[in-house]
This record gives structure tokens, C-alpha cells and sequence, in this order.
């Protein structure tokens, strides 16, 4: 089974959109020292063994571009960073505790305490290491503004945090990541349905799934540039963009995959 | 296979753990072999009632954890009775033409104590009744190392997430839940499903709170353990 969908969502330049804002600081050669590795926790897919394995998931009905429950929206503010660690962490949700269990996140909740304003960026590491320490706020929704003491809207950086928030945010640590140092170990990530946030050309975005397009790969990820930019999939409307084989394996120099999430319901 | 071998072989069988009740509900017999038994499979507490071996069997020979036997003819009629209510298993087992043989039969014993025989007409023995099968929605753990990923086990968690698997329990009402024993040792323990050492396995808690399964999710070369696997799992314990 191959992958069909707009050529124009395909190898997105994102510099060149104007929803672009500069988002991903992560230097190049960082090395994330003391972040333990994809590969030395889940053994790594033998590449020879990839083209089964997805045509097993796609018989079984797809990845776990399934579990997106929400394509974010960054607005004009440079906090992709965030929203794709934010996507992650609702993915994992998804997985662990059921679609119909997912909190909302803002990831302007994360964003401000790692960009130093709303046009900043931010680095992958720095969201990675908030969400493990202090957590994510709740999405500010009516919903949420029920359950919980502590919500956030999604965008806005000049909206303070409110009092007291960590007593909310820490229901929703990151609980394991790993960095990603090569294309085996996304690979080998994407095949196990975990989800991973990578920076490419100044914007992070969230790999999702691998699937077949001829001979070769592609990867798709929900954007966070709202569900009128890209292409449906899953059970979104739209958001979709989808990165050939080639930006895949450069986005593979570092990645994180998030494994497990707190449950924020114990 | 000598008599005596054959017998150790089948009370091997016989002395397995028994069934949880809500999984097993009375199956009142069941055959291997050209061997039947006549007799009731409900009695009160304190009633007699005969059990006959049916078949041409060279010998019969029973066993049941029920120390209230008397088998005569041969072993061919087994009389029993109990002063306890609850379920009795029976075995009877024998070589039919040179083959074994073999046939499970179960008494409910329950109701009122038979009365000392006297003046008056007798009151009516109450039928016991089989506890009613617990129906309601299910609470289902799947319990797994988080750190032992597989695409498979993947794909399971996903369909049963998000496929037609997820719309079916979704329909039925039940929960479904995957935790680490490494992070839910406590909830685990809570609902009866403790331990880390034969995961990844399905666990299924009816809506008394009671265990009615157990299984480990092992796949099979040619059978992988897919989301479609796991709800046939589900169905089977009522789901």
C-alpha cells in the first residue's frame, strides 16, 4: 500500500510559507549528552525487515497517525517547538490511556519557559527537558477548566502563567525519552508507533508514522499550522505534511522520541 | 498404557486448577472419548444420587476432589452426596476397544438440606440455581514493559486504539487500559492483576471486580497478536 496525497505537502520548504516563523534554535552538533539513546533501549529494525512491517501496519489500518487528536496552531508566534512536543505527548496519551482520555495541552504553557519571547524559538532539548521536569499545562478549554486548576491558553506569550501552575503541570511530565541518532533508530522509532519531534529548517514538527511511496519512504507529520494547511489523514480533516526519505535522514542527526507520559489521571 | 499410568495421567488433568467460575459457567459435561455418565447434575445438601458409567469400557474408574464416593458395580454406578453446597467435578475415565476414554460431569449441590425422613408429605427439593454470569462492562488491562516496544505489540495497542477494535469496545462500553507494572504496580495489585513476569498479557475484570481472564499475548509464528486477536480474546470472556 502506498501513500497518495498532494505533492505540494511533500518536502514542505517551510522558510518559504508565511505561516513560517523561526522556531528551532537546536544548534548543530549538539550532542544531548546524557540523553539516553533510541537504540539502547528498543533494539533496532534491521532495515531489510521495514517494507514488511509497514505493510503490516497498513493492513492493520495505519500508524499512529491514527492517534493525532488535534492539529495545533502556533498562530504567528515562534513556538513549533512546543506545540510538536505538546502533539507528542497527546500521541502517547492516545496510546496509553485511549483517544477519548487525551487532555489538551497548550504548548504555550511550555513555550514560555523556554523561549525568551514570542518570536524567539526555542530548542527541542529545552522543551524536552521542561516537559520531563516541571510538565505541561492544560489546554484552556471549558472542559479542561473543570477538571482542572490549572490551564492555559494556546497561544499569547505576554499571558502569564497562572499561580501555582507546577501542581497541574507535573500531572503531565514526560515520564521517558530517548534522543535519536540515525536513520536506523528513526526507523526503527517510527515502526514502533512512538512519536518524534525533530527540527528541520528552523521549525519542529512531530514524525508520526513511516509509510511506503514506491520504492523508497515517506513520513508524515501533523503540522502546527491549524487543519487548513496540508493534507487529511488519520482522523484530522487535515495538517498533514509528509517529508521524503532524504529530509527524513537529515532530521535523524538528533530527534527525540517520546516513549511514556505520565497518567495524569492517578 | 497400563491402568495405572493411564489413571495418573488423567488425574494429572484432573488435579489442574480449576476454571474461574465466571469463566467456566457449569459446562455439565463434557466428552473425550465413547464414554458418557448418566445422573443428575444438580442436587440439594445432603441428597444421595448415583452417577452410572456409560459405554463399553473393559474398566471405569472415577476421580473427583469430592470425598463423598461410593462407586460399586465395578466402578460402573458412583453414588454421592455432599453436606457442603458448592460445584463438583467429576471424572470418569476408561479404556474403550484399547483406547482411553475420558468424560467431565458436574453436580451443583446447593438449596436446602434435605430433611430427616418423617411424617408429612415431603416439601419439593429445590433446584439450585447456578450463580448468574456477571454481565455488564469490562474493565481490560493490557499489562506490558513500555521499554519492550515492538511494531506488533504497535499496531495492537493502535488498532485497539483507534480501529474498528476501539469502536467495538467503545460500543460495549468497556475500558481498556495498558500499564506498566513498572509505573502501576499499585493499580495492578488493586484489581488483582499483579506481577511483571509473563507480560505483556490481557487481563479482564468483569463488572463484579473479579478476574475472569488471563492471557498472555504471545504471538506465533503465522499468528501475531494483533488488535483483531486480542477482541476474539475479549469475546470469549463475554465482552
Amino acid at each position: 500500500m502506498s501513500l497518495d496525497f498532494d505533492p505540494k505537502f511533500l518536502d514542505v520548504d517551510f522558510t518559504k510559507d508565511p505561516r513560517f516563523v523561526l522556531g528551532d534554535l537546536t544548534p548543530p552538533g549538539e550532542t544531548f549528552a546524557g540523553v539516553r539513546e533510541y537504540g539502547d533501549t528498543f533494539p533496532v529494525i534491521p532495515e531489510s525487515e521495514w517494507p514488511s512491517l509497514i505493510e503490516a501496519q497498513e493492513a492493520e489500518g495505519g500508524g499512529a497517525e491514527r492517534l493525532v487528536t488535534m492539529i495545533f496552531d502556533q498562530g504567528n508566534e515562534g513556538s513549533c517547538v512546543a506545540n510538536a512536543c505538546a502533539q507528542a505527548h497527546q500521541i502517547m496519551q492516545a496510546r496509553q490511556f485511549g483517544k477519548e482520555n487525551v487532555v489538551k495541552l497548550s504548548a504555550m504553557s511550555l513555550y514560555k519557559r523556554i523561549g525568551r519571547s514570542a518570536q524567539s524559538g526555542a530548542m527541542v532539548s529545552d522543551g524536552m527537558e521542561e516537559l520531563e521536569t516541571r510538565g505541561i499545562l492544560p489546554l484552556d478549554t471549558p472542559e479542561n477548566r473543570e477538571r482542572f486548576s490549572h490551564v492555559h491558553p494556546a497561544r499569547g506569550f505576554g499571558t502569564a502563567l497562572p499561580s501555582l501552575w507546577t501542581t497541574t503541570a507535573e500531572r503531565f511530565l514526560l515520564f521517558e525519552r530517548h534522543v535519536i541518532r540515525n536513520t536506523a533508530q528513526m526507523g526503527t522509532a517510527l515502526l514502533n508507533q512512538h512519536p518524534v519531534v525533530v527540527g528541520r529548517k528552523g521549525h519542529s514538527i512531530c514524525y508520526v508514522a513511516m509509510k511506503r511511496k514506491g520504492s523508497s519512504y515517506v513520513v508524515p507529520y501533523p503540522n502546527s499550522w491549524d487543519y487548513d494547511w496540508g493534507i487529511p489523514m488519520g482522523d484530522m480533516e487535515g495538517g498533514f505534511g509528509v517529508d521524503s526519505w532524504g529530509n527524513v535522514q537529515s532530521s535523524s542527526q538528533w530527534a527525540f522520541a517520546i516513549t511514556q507520559v505520565r497518567d495524569w489521571r492517578i | 498404557m497400563n491402568r495405572t499410568m493411564f489413571i495418573l495421567v488423567f488425574l494429572a488433568g484432573c488435579c489442574a486448577p480449576a476454571p474461574s467460575p465466571t469463566v467456566d459457567p457449569v459446562p455439565a459435561v463434557e466428552v473425550v472419548g465413547p464414554l458418557t455418565v448418566e445422573g443428575k447434575s444438580s442436587c440439594a445438601v445432603g441428597e444421595s444420587i448415583e452417577l452410572r458409567a456409560k459405554g463399553d469400557a473393559t474398566w471405569v474408574d472415577w476421580a473427583s476432589e469430592s470425598p463423598h464416593l461410593g462407586p460399586y458395580e465395578a466402578g460402573r454406578i458412583l453414588t454421592f452426596s455432599s453436606p457442603t453446597a458448592g460445584r463438583y467435578v467429576f471424572w470418569l475415565f476408561g479404556d474403550v476397544g484399547g483406547k482411553p476414554a475420558k468424560v467431565k460431569h458436574v453436580v451443583m449441590v446447593g438449596g436446602t438440606p434435605i430433611p430427616p425422613p418423617g411424617p408429612g408429605p415431603t416439601p419439593p427439593t429445590p433446584i439450585p440455581v447456578p450463580p448468574a454470569p456477571v454481565v455488564g462492562p469490562l474493565k481490560l488491562f493490557v499489562v506490558y514493559e513500555s521499554q519492550q516496544t515492538t511494531p506488533e505489540f504497535s499496531r495492537m495497542s493502535t488498532a485497539l486504539r483507534a480501529g474498528p477494535e476501539a469502536a467495538y469496545l467503545k460500543a460495549k462500553g468497556h475500558s481498556l487500559e495498558f500499564l506498566d507494572p513498572d509505573v502501576h504496580a499499585a493499580q495492578l495489585a488493586k484489581v488483582g492483576l499483579p506481577g511483571k513476569a509473563d507480560v505483556p498479557f490481557l487481563g479482564i475484570i468483569n463488572s463484579a471486580g473479579q478476574v475472569v481472564a488471563r492471557q498472555k499475548l504471545e504471538s506465533k509464528p503465522g499468528t501475531p497478536v494483533t488488535g483483531a486477536s486480542v477482541l476474539d480474546l475479549i469475546k470469549k470472556a463475554g465482552g
